[in-house]
């Protein structure tokens, strides 16, 4: 079984992307397909250009050449505020909260803009902000700044959602909390692409990987499969023919 | 339900404050500096140095807007300055325009400049800065082109002598002061002073929040500038004679950015106190004595870096805060 084997109609489908930087190819002709209420795992070391893939999706930075569809409407090129209506949101690796504004106001401020907002206080009480909602942003641990980075996503009412690093620092006890929130999220018919080099997390979350090394995608299949498979473990542990022979 | 059931309580949920207070003091902020001009201007004689002052309140709630609340520095300021008082004195003296309307006039020049310079946003911090200096020394140096003499005038400024009227470049000064400092008291209670603080904060951020950035700072810029083309217009009105050096100086832009952060960018009341105090030491202390007056402001920017980045605002928030007796709220 394999990732795209699952997917009938895409609700996103990347093909053939290229970022460069420069003359630094940070992503490499990069296609990547998301169902509807799917999860999939972006996994790869440093440097493989899973932040990239996000950033280039989410409007950060243009691509040189290749598509980005969601839904049947092309996003290639297009604004971040244009793709955050179209369903599309993001959380981010290093959190990015609106300092100066309380956690409340940060999250009001995102669903002053949607389109199709949910109820902030709701939104607040499901990633357990509620109690800290008339504190400044800036006065969150880094953990909860995380938390509101989705906030903000999931009061726009996203169908799809990338999910950076989100378990990053945090405890088991976190870990189980949070991985038990992605997948109500996906049974609640939101779609997650999750960055994460957690795997025992993403084994919680999500129901396939795509592996990423230098800008390229070297697998796509089960978590499983892709821990077995030996282009994977060359990537990861640096094995190679002539140090097994 | 009877009438009192129906009552909002007078404590603020959120803030814990009384409700009077989120009208009344806002309110107060437009309605003091109005009234201590309409009582300077008969307590004092030097009426043109009240205007200046009522200008420099506007010139500092402007950059208020576009600095303070969207994080981007123009020291080019004074650009929009010098084409508000142009393209009103060409108004009074070619369209034969009445000074008010001229005025307006002005500022519609400057909403016209600050609309040709949207492609600077692309830029960043000091990039952002340098450039809309160097596009404000510009104008001055097209203005003051000597072969442009039978459109600007050239070096030889205008004379707006004939239309002269000293109530009413007062009026419209004071006006201008009350109407901008208002602009800052709706936009800060305002959904869109959320979103432009929200994209002073971190404008990536905010467009994955569904705001459209560019847009929405372009609004701001475009007050920003609109207050300083009606400045100069008003400006140039008041001294009736004036030269292109004379409203295309960097020093209207050094004042206007000097005062807010003196003040406290971001607030209501912070560039009205940072103007009205700076100014008036400017007068006592700056025209007769030049050099006393560049140390003293020279050690006011220190001392403020260095001890109240905040300003005069921060420094009252702070006394608030750290008052000795504070009554407790249960």
């Amino acid at each position: 079984m394999t990732v795209n084997s699952q997917i009938r109609t895409p609700l996103l489908q990347i093909a053939d992307l290229v970022t460069r930087f420069g003359k630094f190819r940070a992503l490499d002709g990069v296609s990547v397909e998301v169902g509807e209420s799917q999860a999939i795992g972006l996994v790869g070391p440093n440097g493989s250009g899973k932040t990239t893939l996000v950033n280039t999706v989410c409007g950060l930075y243009p691509s040189a050449s290749g598509s980005i569809h969601f839904a049947g409407t092309n996003l290639t090129g297009k604004r971040a505020d244009i793709i955050a209506k179209a369903g599309i949101n993001r959380t981010f690796q290093i959190s990015k909260p609106f300092a100066s504004l309380t956690v409340r106001e940060n999250v009001e401020v995102a669903a002053h803009h949607a389109r199709h907002p949910r109820d902030v206080d709701e939104v607040l009480e499901q990633t357990d902000l509620a109690s800290h909602s008339r504190a400044s942003a800036s006065n969150l641990t880094a953990a909860q700044q995380k938390r509101l980075d989705l906030a903000r996503a999931l009061v726009m009412s996203p169908r799809l959602l990338f999910i950076d690093e989100l378990a990053a620092g945090l405890t088991p006890n976190e870990l189980q909390d949070v991985a038990a929130m992605l997948r109500n999220l996906v049974n609640d018919g939101v779609s997650l692409v999750v960055v994460e080099h957690l795997m025992g997390f993403l084994e919680q979350v999500v129901d396939g990987v795509y592996v990423l090394t230098a800008g390229q995608v070297i697998f796509r299949g089960p978590l499983r499969d892709a821990l077995a498979d030996d282009r994977v473990q060359e990537v990861f542990l640096g094995r190679n023919d002539s140090a097994r022979s | 339900m009877s009438l009192s059931a129906r009552r909002r309580p007078a404590v603020d949920e959120e803030t814990k404050r009384p409700r009077w207070r989120g009208v009344v003091s806002p309110g107060m902020a437009v309605a003091i500096p109005v009234l201590v001009f309409l009582v300077a201007v008969h307590v004092y004689s030097n009426e043109l140095l009240l205007v200046d002052m009522a200008i420099y309140i506007a010139l500092a709630q402007g950059i208020n807007i576009i600095y303070g609340f969207t994080g981007y520095l123009p020291f080019g300021y004074f650009g929009f300055f010098g084409v508000g008082a142009y393209v009103a004195g060409y108004g009074i003296v070619h369209l034969g325009l009445s000074g008010p309307l001229a005025a307006l006039l002005g500022g519609l020049g400057g909403v016209v400049v600050g609309a040709v310079m949207l492609p600077l946003f692309r830029l960043k911090g000091a990039y952002f800065a340098l450039t809309t200096l160097a596009v404000g020394e510009a104008l001055y140096a097209i203005v003051s082109n000597p072969s442009l003499t039978s459109v600007t005038n050239g070096p030889y400024g205008l004379n707006l002598a004939a239309v002269y009227s000293s109530g009413w470049s007062f009026g419209m000064a004071v006006g201008l002061a009350a109407i901008s400092i208002l602009a800052v008291v709706l936009i800060k209670n305002s959904r869109y002073g959320m979103t432009l603080r929200a994209i002073r904060d971190d404008p990536y951020s905010a467009s994955m929040a569904g705001i459209n950035v560019a847009r929405d700072r372009f609004y701001a810029w475009l007050i920003a500038a609109a207050i300083a083309g009606v400045g100069g217009a008003i400006y140039g009105w008041a001294i009736s004679v004036f030269y292109p050096q004379d409203v295309f100086d960097v020093t209207v832009s050094v004042f206007a950015i000097v005062f807010a952060l003196f003040g406290g960018i971001g607030t209501i009341w912070g560039p009205t106190l940072g103007a009205a105090v700076l100014y008036a030491v400017y007068n006592v202390v700056g025209v007769s004595n030049p050099q006393y007056f560049q140390l003293i402001y020279g050690l006011v920017i220190v001392l403020l870096v260095l001890f109240a980045p905040r300003g005069l605002a921060g420094i009252a928030r702070y006394l608030h805060e750290h008052r000795p007796f504070v009554r407790s709220s249960t």
